[in-house]
């Protein structure tokens, strides 16, 4: 654990919980916003995940070990939260007889926030079509530019697995690219 | 095919955050967590429904719809009459006409075992029929009160 992990964590258990999780918020805010917003591509399911995020770990703080950084136990957090809203969200599309993805792509679309050019567009639409759990590795990887260490501590995933899942999902969205170009 | 990833650019993040976005984020973060730890302080608070009632919900729901539309429909023919009975079919070993008769009355002569009559009649001699001869009884049953494999079955 750095400093940082250490000073919110004395802070909470000094019992300036409030601070000690405003700090919390503040640093890894952003950072976490970024990697639900790529797996997720729309803003405002990305607010409802990291509000979410935020609560459990409000919830869960008092019984945080220590066994890992706050930021490796965050990213958990934050992995398993948006991979249960994507599988919901597919179930629900599953349902109606739809596709998740295609909705996905529709909305990136009319994202009114979107400002990337033609490339990125594909791109995320790409993304859209990877399933949750190897989109989440190929985020974290490609935009994140994680170590397979960092990635395997997060998902409990094996490297060598993650290597494998990672190398499927490039090719995916290589050839995804080479036909939408 | 073409690396089309190994372009540094699409690395870069392609859309915006709302202005004033994170401090709304924590505000709202904020007032869910008093929200929701006020009411798990509230006694007798309504209980949140489990996952599993969620997901069966709707399937079930369904199959009530369709036990409904089964039985109004039901209800309808047999109001009408519409719901006939069930003829038997021909290589049925009793015809609807035998199974009529026995059940009716005239049937349950089948089912009276002579060796009980006799003990009954023994046993209460002012009940039996002495005044009927044989040939009575024969002219009795072949005047077509019985079917003929009814006699047949007699002693």
């Amino acid at each position: 654990m750095d400093s940082n992990d250490n000073e919110i964590l004395n802070l909470f258990r000094s019992g300036e919980r409030e601070q000690a999780f405003n700090i919390l918020m503040r640093t890894y805010r952003e950072r976490l916003y970024w990697h639900v917003r790529r797996m997720v591509c729309d803003h405002d399911d990305t607010d409802d995940i990291l509000q979410n995020v935020f609560i459990k770990v409000w919830a869960a703080l008092p019984d945080f070990r220590g066994d890992c950084s706050i930021f490796t136990w965050l990213y958990r957090i934050t992995t398993n939260e948006t991979i249960s809203f994507l599988k919901k969200k597919n179930l629900h599309a599953l349902l109606s007889l739809s596709d998740y993805s295609s909705q996905m792509a529709f909305r990136i679309q009319d994202d009114p926030y979107f400002t990337g050019d033609k490339m990125q567009m594909l791109l995320q639409k790409a993304i859209a079509t990877l399933p949750p759990k190897q989109r989440n590795v190929f985020v974290m990887r490609y935009f994140e530019e994680m170590k397979y260490e960092e990635i395997a501590q997060v998902t409990g995933i094996t490297e060598g697995a993650l290597k494998a899942s990672y190398h499927h999902a490039y090719e995916k969205v290589t050839k995804y690219l080479t036909e939408h170009v | 095919m073409k690396d089309f990833l190994s372009d540094a650019h699409l690395r870069e993040p392609p859309c915006k955050i709302p202005e004033g976005y994170f401090n709304e984020m924590e505000d709202v973060v904020h007032a869910r967590i008093k929200a929701e730890e006020g009411a798990a302080g509230e006694v007798g608070g309504e209980a949140e429904v489990p996952t599993w009632k969620r997901m069966l919900r709707p399937s079930l729901e369904l199959a009530c719809s369709f036990l409904l539309i089964y039985a109004f429909a039901y209800g309808i023919f047999a109001l009408t009459g519409t719901l006939k009975k069930k003829e038997a079919p021909a290589s049925a070993s009793v015809s609807y006409e035998e199974e009529e008769f026995f059940n009716s009355d005239k049937g349950l002569v089948r089912i009276v075992n002579i060796a009980d009559y006799e003990q009954y009649v023994s046993e209460n001699p002012s009940e039996a029929n002495d005044s009927l001869s044989e040939g009575d009884i024969v002219n009795y049953l072949a005047n077509g009160h019985y079917p003929v494999y009814v006699l047949a079955d007699m002693e």
